[in-house]
């Protein structure tokens, strides 16, 4: 599927289309259709029942003109057949068995698995959840609010609640300058709200650094998204004038090695970019001497490595610890917030810096869907280090360990122990 | 046969000794360098388990640890 999304992105236009094009036949009009598609317009032709258990590799069929599945009656026709034959629809192919042809669609669904399922009934239920609390917050007299009750930022007209909150949006400062490197899964080198933009990009898993997972694009947009995205998003990008440093150290199914991630980390270092975000981890994982290391080596440099805390905590009955790399001491660990100044559920502790906007976050995600709303530390570390940027800005002299200090000691104080929100809610200058 | 087990591992060096030298040794050890990393200090590759504490005693590893694979938080899900 990677090579069709591939190829129908370098195509352009409707990216949700795959391509080729789907007949359906008739009731009963499938065995003859065929036969007069193979005599009429000579197709290579295939069945879905010459495949072991019917279990079609797309891969395998892709030789083929057509390939017919007739337990459910219809089709598949590659683009180029269908393009030579001139069949996009079901009067061209002038047979009275023949239904439509339509275009094929990508499906991007998580339904299959159950398990993904009741973790997106549980994301849904947080969101309910979070909703709830900011409208009892809102209701609430002042006067009966408790001192230290946390108070949302007053959202600003235009930009996400993630960025009201940072204060981003006031800041005199946009990045200008400022190499940011986000380690992921890559980036969609053609999505609209970057055209343009310089970016600077290495891969490390042997695949093309064009984000097919879309965490990446989601990320990187976040820390470095445009000051003004077209038409009616608002903004969602902290530092809209970094120079995004997009290093694939993530596959496009989301995962990755250590020694791929160590291998971002050094390519980051070696281009200086003064902030490194890292939304990734290895949950459970204890220290790891090596990213401990490289947090050393990058604030050696000139540089902060930033990453988030993790996901597997189900608060309040579960808090579970910062995996790796987070819980290094010379790597900036960041925990997740609600938008009603809540700890978010999924937020891991023990080891937090600081705490960064988390849940129901939008940014640019990778096309055809361009945005994209999602919930985890992965979607805080991005606010870190685009504020990160933003300070970086600000003084030649914010840099490494200089720069972790400046951030820690700018933060919004929470009403949270330190160890589910370190320092507090970070801050643009 | 924990000898021929091969293991894809990470290793952190001190720091006190040039890292091309450090890897030069672990190659004569029997480690199968992949990558030398050097502006964060590690030389990633693979090696036989049974060798790991070989590989530790070399002058300028600070420590060898399996590569563990890293993720976007629970694999696969809407919260990552």
């Amino acid at each position: 599927m990677d090579e069709l999304l591939l190829a129908a992105l370098e195509r352009g236009g409707d990216t949700s289309q795959t391509g080729r094009y789907l007949i359906t036949f008739k009731e009963g009009g499938l065995e003859t259709g065929v036969k007069n598609l193979q005599a009429r317009h000579s197709f290579q032709m295939a069945d879905a029942r010459d495949f072991a258990e019917q279990a079609v590799n797309m891969q395998d069929a892709a030789a083929v003109d057509v390939l017919s599945f007739p337990e459910i009656g219809v089709a598949v026709m590659s683009g180029e057949a269908a393009a030579t034959r001139n069949l996009m629809t079901a009067a061209a192919a002038d047979d009275e068995t023949v239904e439509s042809i339509d275009p094929e669609y990508f499906v991007f669904s998580s339904h299959v698995n159950p398990r993904d399922y009741l973790r997106g009934a549980m994301r849904a239920l947080q969101f309910v959840y979070d909703d709830l609390l900011e409208e009892a917050e809102e209701s609430e007299p002042d006067a009966i609010r408790s001192p230290d009750a946390p108070v949302s930022e007053p959202l600003v007209a235009g930009v996400t609640w993630g960025l009201s909150a940072t204060r981003a949006p006031a800041s005199r400062f946009d990045g200008r300058g400022i190499k940011v490197a986000i380690l992921d899964t890559g980036f969609d080198l053609g999505h609209p709200d970057f055209a343009g933009r310089p970016i600077v990009s290495a891969t490390f898993v042997g695949q093309p650094v064009m984000d097919l997972h879309g965490h990446g694009t989601h990320t990187a947009g976040t820390a470095c998204g445009p000051l003004a995205p077209a038409g009616p998003t608002p903004r969602y990008g902290i530092a809209p004038r970094s120079l995004l440093h997009v290093g694939k150290v993530l596959n496009n199914s989301g995962g990755g090695t250590q020694a791929q991630s160590l291998a971002g980390i050094n390519w980051a270092i070696a281009n200086r970019c003064a902030v490194i975000s890292m939304s990734l981890g290895a949950a459970g994982s204890p220290v790891q001497p090596s990213y401990t290391n490289a947090g050393t080596a990058a604030m050696a440099n000139g540089c902060l490595i930033i990453a988030a805390a993790g996901n597997s905590s189900y608060r309040p009955s579960v808090i579970n610890a910062a995996g790796s790399p987070a819980n290094s001491p010379t790597v900036v660990s960041v925990g997740s917030v609600t938008s009603a100044m809540q700890v978010s559920v999924f937020s891991d502790g023990q080891k937090v810096d600081l705490a960064g906007p988390g849940s129901g976050v939008l940014s640019s995600y990778k096309r055809p869907v361009t945005h994209s709303t999602l919930s985890g530390t992965s979607m805080a570390t991005p606010h870190v280090a685009g504020c990160a940027a933003l300070w970086a800005q600000s003084s030649p002299a914010l840099r490494g360990a200089a720069l972790r200090a400046r951030l820690l000691a700018s933060v919004r104080a929470l009403p949270f122990p330190a160890s589910d929100v370190g320092a507090g809610l970070v801050q643009a200058p | 046969m924990p000898d021929q087990f091969i293991q894809s591992l990470v290793i952190t060096t001190t720091g006190t000794r040039p890292i091309e030298h450090v890897a030069q040794d672990l190659r004569a050890a029997g480690f199968d360098v992949q990558q030398v990393l050097e502006f964060v200090g590690s030389i990633t590759g693979s090696g036989p388990a049974s060798k790991a504490d070989e590989f530790r005693g070399i002058a300028g590893v600070a420590d060898v640890s399996v590569d563990q694979p890293v993720d976007i938080g629970p694999p696969g899900t809407a919260i990552s």
